[in-house]
């Protein structure tokens, strides 16, 4: 398959009235439209898979390993990276290109993110209702073998339907809620990676070095569960909590003084962070603060990084 | 006229174990050319990125237009125009989506400047940039950095690799840039006489310091090449006050050295020689004196 | 106009302009009253920094050899033309006698005889001018 003649499908033209414009069409066609061709090619895999397992039993594992496997893996491999952050021998950089460009930093991460998250979203989407209206195909299948006394075909179509109930809930708000969840879902995990990548590129050994006192820590939390006072535990979300506090007011302190924070960006990862909040009322204080920071780090912490990898 | 366009003060800058720039000061002002000279790995492209914001300047200042380009990228960016060895242009762009988006970006793109360049160069603007050769890139790339008249347009050895059309075509564009606009030039090479022509202030960086700066008519006079013929003959170079670099062997020595002339030539007749022939010294003489490898430091050695 | 660099020299390049102008009205290649290139195209031309070209323009504008017209260009100067020629072709011939006296010098022979050789040397090529002169006539014949 020629991604290139795929994507010549698209080919609109740069905007050259807008330097944001202009911005969102390089992210497009850099990376954007990679990932809606694929989840596009998902789609159209995942209903060839279910269509064929009509007539011919073998495919029927592979459609719903597909289904199982494909919607997750949209969202993790396509999130992932959204900076374009390369590798070259040991080097993790972004192009001098894009470095040299005439746009601030918190400008560039958030056109960045936003284009990734809508790609992402719609890739999703794309797999996701692909996989709801193929699966609907189980119907057609029938028996998997000549002893098939369990009647897998049947056990799957329960299975989809309680699935159905859970995802689209039995009244309209619910499945409203559910979409914000997961527009919210999808903004935290692309800028959380891209938050990810960026710090690796530029401090691997110190990453790698946090990671492992992090999981050894867990770790003995987890060993020492019977031994240790039970204080610890109890007031072990307020430590998280802390931890994030202070992480996130450090971040957005830097951030700022370093200019690779702009007052806009900020709002609007304020107005993200706002809204999982409320997606997830109701809870304790600290659950509600921990789902206010839960997205506000990694919003701010993403641009800080672009920062700290452009300007090496 | 006459205002800093740069300013760098004290700059040091090491990778890891490595010094890749050790106090070095350098300052630009508008409407000249400045040539950066310097081995490969000297330090040259390490100071060009400083003025990019590309590396981010630990110890001593950079600025740009009196700004951070750190801190400020837009304010500084949005007025350089930038061309590099490497090209890094996206591959997957074709000429005309580059000019596009460059355009774009920079609200001072002059159309008219890019299609008469874009023509002269004779390039496809439908193919891709992963299409071209290394010279059309080159050419891709400084239509690029210059067509939106930059104040500041820095080259980080533009020409290396590159055949003499495309070399006559950078080389045209940095006239133009300084005579049409009084823009600020500055380029690093390792293609001497191409410094030594263009140039109005020339910067030689050996180890990541600065040896030699100055006017370059001035730092050529500092130093002379003259031809000198003693009585008697010498198996190894004699040794001569200020003296540099000296070939030749037996009687006949052609030495570069510092310093004014008749100091020089007192110091041969010490020697019992005479200074026969005395030019001002060329750059490439300069530049293997300061930064070459010389006989006279191997036998000091 | 015609003007070649030479890097080897050792010359600054803007006095190697300011001599081969100065060489170029004395000799009569450029006219008095000629439009000399402006800076930019000589710049292209010569792939030098503009600088170098104001600079040398400026000097011989100095030493009066050329004159910059408000908005029409740099002309070569009328009148004080024939005094400039006078003094830079004995300029450039006294630099060709002193590099042949090093040049004598280094090669130990005197004043005397460098000056007995010139005579020498021009009664030859006299000699085959008018034998040349000679011949043509024969042909013509």
């Amino acid at each position: 398959m020629n991604m290139d003649r795929l994507i010549t499908l698209f080919r609109i033209p740069c905007p050259t009235s807008s330097a944001t414009w202009a911005q969102v069409w390089f992210e497009l066609r850099s990376s954007g439209l990679r990932v809606l061709t694929f989840g596009l090619g998902m789609a159209v895999l995942i209903y060839f898979l279910f269509a064929m397992g009509v007539p011919y039993i073998p495919f029927r594992p592979f459609a719903i390993i597909a289904v199982t496997g494909g919607v997750p893996a949209t969202v993790l491999i396509f999130a992932r990276n959204a900076f374009g952050i390369r590798r070259k021998q040991k080097r993790a950089y972004i192009s001098a290109f894009e470095a040299t460009q005439p746009c601030g930093t918190a400008q560039l991460a958030g056109v960045k993110l936003l284009v990734r998250m809508a790609c992402v979203l719609v890739a999703m989407v794309a797999v996701g209702g692909s996989a709801w209206a193929s699966s609907s195909l189980m119907k057609a299948w029938g028996p998997w073998s000549a002893n098939d006394t369990k009647n897998t075909s049947q056990t799957l179509l329960q299975t989809r339907s309680a699935l159905e109930k859970d995802l689209f809930g039995t009244e309209g708000y619910e499945f409203a809620l559910q979409v914000v969840n997961t527009l919210l879902f999808v903004i935290i995990v692309v800028a959380a990676l891209a938050a990810f990548s960026a710090l690796f590129a530029r401090y691997s050994r110190r990453l790698l070095v946090s990671g492992s006192l992090l999981s050894l820590w867990l770790l003995a939390l987890r060993i020492g569960r019977d031994f240790l006072p039970q204080a610890i535990y109890s007031a072990m979300p307020w430590i998280v909590v802390a931890a994030l506090l202070f992480a996130t007011g450090y971040f957005l302190w830097s951030g700022f003084k370093e200019r690779a924070l702009t007052t806009g960006y900020v709002c609007g990862a304020v107005v993200i962070a706002v809204a999982n909040a409320v997606a997830c009322l109701p809870g304790s204080f600290s659950s509600i603060l921990g789902t206010v920071l839960l997205p506000l780090l990694p919003c701010v912490l993403a641009p800080w990084a672009l920062h700290r990898v452009r300007h090496t | 006229m006459g205002q800093t366009v740069v300013e760098v003060n004290d700059l040091s800058r090491s990778f890891g174990d490595e010094t890749a720039l050790d106090g070095v000061s350098f300052r630009a002002t508008a409407g000249q050319v400045y040539g950066l000279v310097g081995a490969n790995g000297a330090g040259k492209t390490t100071l060009l990125k400083h003025l990019l914001g590309l590396l981010s300047a630990t110890s001593g200042s950079v600025r740009v237009f009196g700004l951070d380009p750190v801190t400020d990228p837009v304010g500084v960016l949005s007025r350089v125009g930038y061309l590099s060895e490497e090209h890094e242009l996206p591959e997957w762009m074709r000429v005309d989506e580059l000019m596009r988006y460059t355009q774009a970006q920079r609200p001072t793109w002059d159309a008219a400047y890019a299609r008469e360049l874009l023509e002269t160069f004779g390039l496809d603007p439908a193919r891709k940039i992963k299409e071209l050769s290394r010279g059309m890139r080159a050419q891709t790339g400084l239509i690029s950095a210059v067509a939106h008249r930059p104040e500041l347009l820095i080259l980080d050895e533009p020409s290396s690799g590159l055949d003499a059309v495309v070399r006559r075509d950078i080389l045209d564009a940095i006239v133009r840039a300084v005579a049409d606009d009084g823009r600020t030039v500055i380029f690093s090479s390792h293609l001497l006489d191409e410094v030594e022509r263009m140039s109005d202030h020339v910067t030689l960086i050996h180890q990541g310091r600065v040896t030699l700066s100055g006017v370059l008519d001035e730092v050529r006079g500092a130093y002379r090449r003259s031809r000198v013929r003693f009585a008697e003959h010498f198996d190894k170079p004699p040794v001569l006050e200020n003296a540099l670099l000296m070939e030749g062997g037996g009687r006949t020595w052609s030495v570069v050295h510092s310093g004014p002339l008749e100091q020089f030539r007192q110091s041969v007749t010490a020697r019992g020689g005479e200074v026969v022939e005395s030019r001002d010294a060329t750059l490439e003489e300069i530049f293997l004196a300061r930064a070459g490898r010389s006989r006279q430091q191997q036998e000091a050695a | 106009m015609d003007i070649t660099i030479n890097l080897a020299d050792g010359v600054p390049i803007y006095r190697q302009i300011v001599n081969q102008v100065k060489y170029l009205v004395a000799s009569g290649l450029l006219q008095p009253g000629e439009e000399l290139p402006p800076i930019r195209m000589l710049a292209l031309q010569l792939k030098v920094t503009p600088n170098t070209i104001v600079k040398a323009y400026g000097e011989l504008e100095t030493s009066g050899a050329i004159q910059k017209r408000q908005g029409s260009g740099t002309f070569v100067s009328e009148g004080r033309t024939q005094q400039v020629a006078l003094r830079e072709r004995r300029r450039l011939i006294e630099q060709r006698i002193d590099a042949l006296l090093a040049e004598a010098h280094q090669l130990n022979f005197t004043a005397d005889d460098i000056l007995r050789m010139v005579r020498e040397r021009k009664a030859a090529m006299d000699e085959t001018t008018s034998g040349a002169a000679e011949e043509k006539k024969e042909v013509e014949r």
